[in-house]
């Protein structure tokens, strides 16, 4: 932990949030891909699909909560993954320095070092980086659109007619099976290599980081967003 | 230690990202509903398409032979009589009766 602080960056509802999202999604793709890809007999498929049911219906409650219990979170967010400025833009020339990062020590890198993406350093991001909020945007897409194909295939599949089933049914299968990829090779590995940020969201505790982590990797946010906190309001620490 | 805080949200929604944010949501919503209650609408656009002009010619055949209804039709009655031998038989539902299907891989 940082000498000067922490800052708080995932509060209680967001981090209850993701933790639900990321449990009933993977177990929703579980089952979803064994049964699609016809990996289990029909009765284990029968059963499969009841579990995808009932932890579609907890996701669904559980985004529809947060929704409608922490709206400002929702709306701060949804701006967040919005705004996109030039330092945004900038971020996506070189991946944010991350090809450097991972490639820069290493012999290959001679062969790609002139070329753009392969270039040292990171411009000033705010919150989520540009990357975290392509992910954003990718993921409150998919959630809605996973969610509302779901429940019409469920619910109203006759209502549908044959168009209506094959464009929701497909939407729904391959939508998840690209985000699923995304998330487990990309967001994944690169959240555990910023640790401090994997540590907050996922910590039994309060979900800070380092002032310093944040001064590094969030400068914008901390400058324009973040305020310390009264002396008088420390002892029921957020 | 110190601690550090957002500041609450009256203090960062702006207006920009206000309109931004109701902007997308609105539009998403609007395209996404339109889609699917359009897709409803049409659900059954080639069956009733079909069902449409089947009616149409009956109706051209009785005006053209001033018959009071479909089965006094000479064509019809021509065809179960000396080929299809009943309505609802094998025959005539295999000749009739058609599915749905996407018919434009071929091309």
């Amino acid at each position: 932990m940082g000498e000067d602080g922490v800052v708080l960056r995932h509060p209680l509802s967001s981090r209850i949030m993701h933790f639900v999202n990321m449990v009933c999604w993977y177990v929703l793709f579980a089952t979803g891909a064994l049964v699609y890809f016809k990996l289990v007999g029909g009765s284990e498929a029968a059963l499969l699909m009841k579990i995808h049911i009932l932890f579609g219906l907890i996701l669904t409650v559980v985004v529809l909560s947060y929704v409608v219990m922490a709206p400002d979170r929702v709306f701060l967010f949804l701006q967040e993954i919005l705004n996109w400025d030039r330092d945004t833009i900038a971020w996506w020339k070189n991946f944010g320095g991350y090809p450097y990062r991972f490639l820069g020590k290493t012999r290959f890198y001679r062969y790609i070092e002139k070329f753009w993406f392969a270039k040292p350093g990171c411009p000033p991001q705010s919150k989520y980086n540009a990357g975290q909020k392509f992910l954003g945007i990718l993921v409150v897409f998919s959630l809605a659109v996973l969610g509302a194909s779901g429940w019409l295939l469920f619910l109203f599949r006759q209502a549908l007619g044959k168009d209506g089933v094959w464009l929701f049914f497909n939407a729904h299968v391959w939508i998840a099976i690209v985000v699923t990829v995304f998330v487990t090779f990309v967001h994944i590995p690169l959240v555990i290599i910023n640790w401090p940020d994997f540590v907050s969201m996922f910590r039994i505790g309060s979900g800070t980081v380092p002032v310093s982590w944040a001064r590094e990797h969030n400068p914008k946010w901390f400058e324009r967003e973040v305020v310390e906190l009264a002396e008088s309001m420390k002892s029921g620490k957020p | 230690m110190r601690w550090f805080v957002e500041k609450p949200a009256s203090l960062r929604i702006t207006r920009r990202g206000f309109l931004k944010v109701f902007g997308v949501t609105v539009a998403a919503l609007a395209v996404g509903v339109y889609k699917v209650t359009d897709l409803f609408v049409h659900r059954n656009k080639y069956i009733k398409m079909r069902q449409r002009g089947q009616y149409e010619d009956d109706e051209r055949v009785r005006k053209t032979y001033r018959l009071a209804a479909s089965q006094q039709n000479p064509m019809i009655k021509r065809f179960y009589d000396e080929f299809a031998v009943q309505p609802f038989g094998d025959v005539s539902e295999s000749l009739l009766h058609t599915t749905y299907f996407r018919r434009t891989g071929g091309f």
